[in-house]
Order: structure tokens, then C-alpha cells, then sequence
């Protein structure tokens, strides 16, 4: 039992550097970034609500459909938040920001008649980079953390740690 | 990623328990959500069962329901609306599956009117806008379109059957 419960804490806990994280964070949020930078979801304000039927995670928080000037103002915050969060700056607020707003806009279309699985990992991901430490390194932030606290070798060179494991293993 | 612990083996930052319990805790609402979707076989996004085609069409046939507009030549002519241009920001099939939902409903006749009359207003709003190509319309009709399976799919644009559910025009006023 406890070689069971030693693995799978290696499994999930095992001192990890932070690059492949934070390699990981720059893919997945600048795929996202490119993918949805095109796409509209003012439109949806615009259909007859004949057709709306709001699905469990609507209908429990009582999430409207937003009007269109509020909806392209959370799109653009939710584009920039994406691109923040690439690049790694302000990536607490930018992920976390995503995340929410991700959970919105991903979930809307899903009001209108089909629900559908195709982005539903998107938001498990965004959700899951939210709460990890994905700007320790390949980050803007990590670049001004450096030249502010220069010197400091925790910040020059992060911690091994399982909290660049756990959100990789997770995914 | 292969982690050698040695030298740095002291410099390893540790995860306090209250953070290893918020990762559990994590783990545990994806897992368990999609785990409770799949044994019910049903969806609560973002959680699924993941149905894919997970069931067997014995009839070797087709049945859907599809949009066709009626242009305003003379003789008006049914075109099919199914490309998303048309749609926007529906999609051929979360609209079918919108208004099969509607024909299911005890007060059908109210909801497809409504969502039909809406299809054509925003049919019409982005032709004059310019964002598609499409004729002027002057009405809409709701088909249940049937087809014989054909192994090469030769009767794909000529259907074996064709019913129509429920038509609607704009009202006189919106035509001036």
C-alpha cells in the first residue's frame, strides 16, 4: 500500500523544472490565441431567444446571453487575456481571467440547441492553468521578477518542484 | 520529463499539504464529473459521456429535417440553407437540432414560427449587409427530407422523399 501510494505521489508530485510548463503554457494559450482571434460570439446576442435552452451549467448559475456591445467587450478581454497569458505577463490575472471567461463563451453556443464535447477540454485546461504555476519560466513575468529581485537564486533559478508536474500530468 | 534528484535534491520546493489536496480536489471534479456522465449515459457540459457513435442504425435509410428558402424570382425557385454564411452563427446541424427539438414540443407550431421568421430576418440582415452572397428571400420552408442509403451515395442531391413540416413568410410590412 504505501509503494502504491509513493508512486502515485511520483505520478503526480514528482520535482519537476518549470520549462516544460512553461514551454506548455506558450503552445497552448498561443494555439488558443490564434484559433478563437477570428471567431465572433456577438452573433449568438442577436438570435431569437425561441431558440435559447440553456444547459445545466447555465441554468444553475442563471447566465444569460449577454447583449451584443457587453459580449464583444468579455470576447475582446477574453482574446487579450489569451495573449497576456502566452506571453506570460500578468499570468495569474490573464489565466485566471481566461479561464472564467473561456467557460462563457466556449459554453454559450451549447445554449442553442446542441450540446457537443468538442472544446469541453479547453475548458478543463484553462481551469487547470489557472491554478498552476505556468509563468515560472518562459514568461515576461519571470524576465521582470529576475531583473527586480536580481541576484536571488530562487527567482534566477525556480525550485524544482511537483508544482510543474501536477498541471502537465493532469492534462 | 526524467527529473534527476542529486545535487539539487535539497533546493526541491515542496507542495504544502493544503495545495496537494487543492490538486486532488481538482483532479477529483473532472474525474469524477465525466465518470458520472459516462455511467448515467448523459451530458452536463463540460462533462460528457462522450457518446460519439455509440449507437447502431439498423434502417438503411436517412431521415433529417432541412431549411430551404424561397427566393423572390419569378417562378421563386427553394434553395437549401445549410452553408454557414447563411446560418451565422448557427451551423447546418445545431440548427436541425435546434428545431427537431421545436417539432418534439407540445406548442411546436409557436417555436417553429418564431424560429424560422428569426432565421429569415438574419438570412436577410446579412445579405443586405453584404456578408453572403445569398438571393433575396421571401419566405422559409422546413422540410423532412428521406433517403435510401446508396452505396456510392448517387441520390445524395435527390432524396427519395420530401415532406414539408411547416412554412413561414415575413409579414407584409417587412417586404415594403
Amino acid at each position: 500500500m504505501s509503494l502504491l501510494r509513493e508512486r502515485w505521489e511520483i505520478f503526480w508530485f514528482e520535482p519537476a523544472s518549470p520549462v516544460n510548463l512553461g514551454f506548455c503554457r506558450i503552445l497552448f494559450f498561443g494555439a488558443l490565441f490564434a484559433l478563437y482571434l477570428p471567431q465572433d460570439f456577438v452573433a449568438w446576442a442577436e438570435v431569437s431567444p425561441v431558440f435559447w435552452k440553456p444547459i445545466g451549467l447555465f441554468r444553475c448559475l442563471h447566465l444569460p446571453v449577454l447583449s451584443a456591445p457587453l459580449l464583444a467587450v468579455i470576447q475582446a478581454l477574453w482574446k487579450v487575456t489569451l495573449g497576456l497569458s502566452c506571453i506570460g505577463l500578468f499570468t495569474r490575472l490573464g489565466t485566471v481571467t481566461s479561464f472564467i471567461l473561456g467557460a462563457y463563451l466556449l459554453g454559450l453556443p451549447y445554449n442553442f440547441g446542441l450540446l457537443s464535447h468538442s472544446n469541453a477540454i479547453l475548458v478543463f485546461v484553462l481551469g487547470i492553468m489557472a491554478l498552476s504555476r505556468c509563468s515560472d519560466s518562459w514568461s515576461v513575468d519571470q524576465l521582470l521578477r529576475t531583473a527586480r529581485l536580481r541576484g536571488e537564486p530562487s527567482v534566477t533559478h525556480p525550485l524544482m518542484s511537483g508544482e510543474y508536474t501536477w498541471p502537465v500530468r493532469a492534462v | 520529463m526524467n527529473i534527476r534528484l542529486g545535487a539539487r535534491e535539497a533546493s526541491v520546493g515542496r507542495l504544502s499539504k493544503q495545495r496537494v489536496w487543492l490538486v486532488y480536489a481538482v483532479v477529483s471534479v473532472i474525474t469524477g464529473g465525466s465518470l458520472f456522465d459516462i455511467v448515467t449515459d448523459t451530458e452536463h457540459w463540460p462533462f460528457s459521456q462522450y457518446a460519439m457513435y455509440s449507437w447502431v442504425n439498423r434502417d438503411y435509410s436517412l431521415t433529417l429535417t432541412r431549411l430551404f428558402g424561397v427566393t423572390e424570382s419569378d417562378p421563386p425557385r427553394e434553395i437549401p440553407l445549410t452553408t454557414f454564411p447563411y446560418l451565422q452563427p448557427f451551423n447546418s446541424y445545431r440548427l436541425r437540432r435546434a428545431l427537431n427539438w421545436m417539432l418534439q414540443s407540445a406548442n411546436r407550431e409557436q417555436l417553429l414560427g418564431d424560429a424560422l421568421r428569426d432565421v429569415l430576418r438574419r438570412y436577410e440582415e446579412r445579405r443586405l449587409a453584404g456578408q453572403h452572397d445569398g438571393p433575396a428571400l421571401q419566405g422559409v420552408k422546413l422540410y423532412r427530407l428521406y433517403w435510401k442509403l446508396d452505396p456510392w451515395a448517387r441520390n445524395i442531391d435527390r432524396p427519395d422523399g420530401k415532406n414539408l413540416i411547416f412554412a413561414v413568410t415575413p409579414p407584409v410590412e417587412e417586404k415594403r
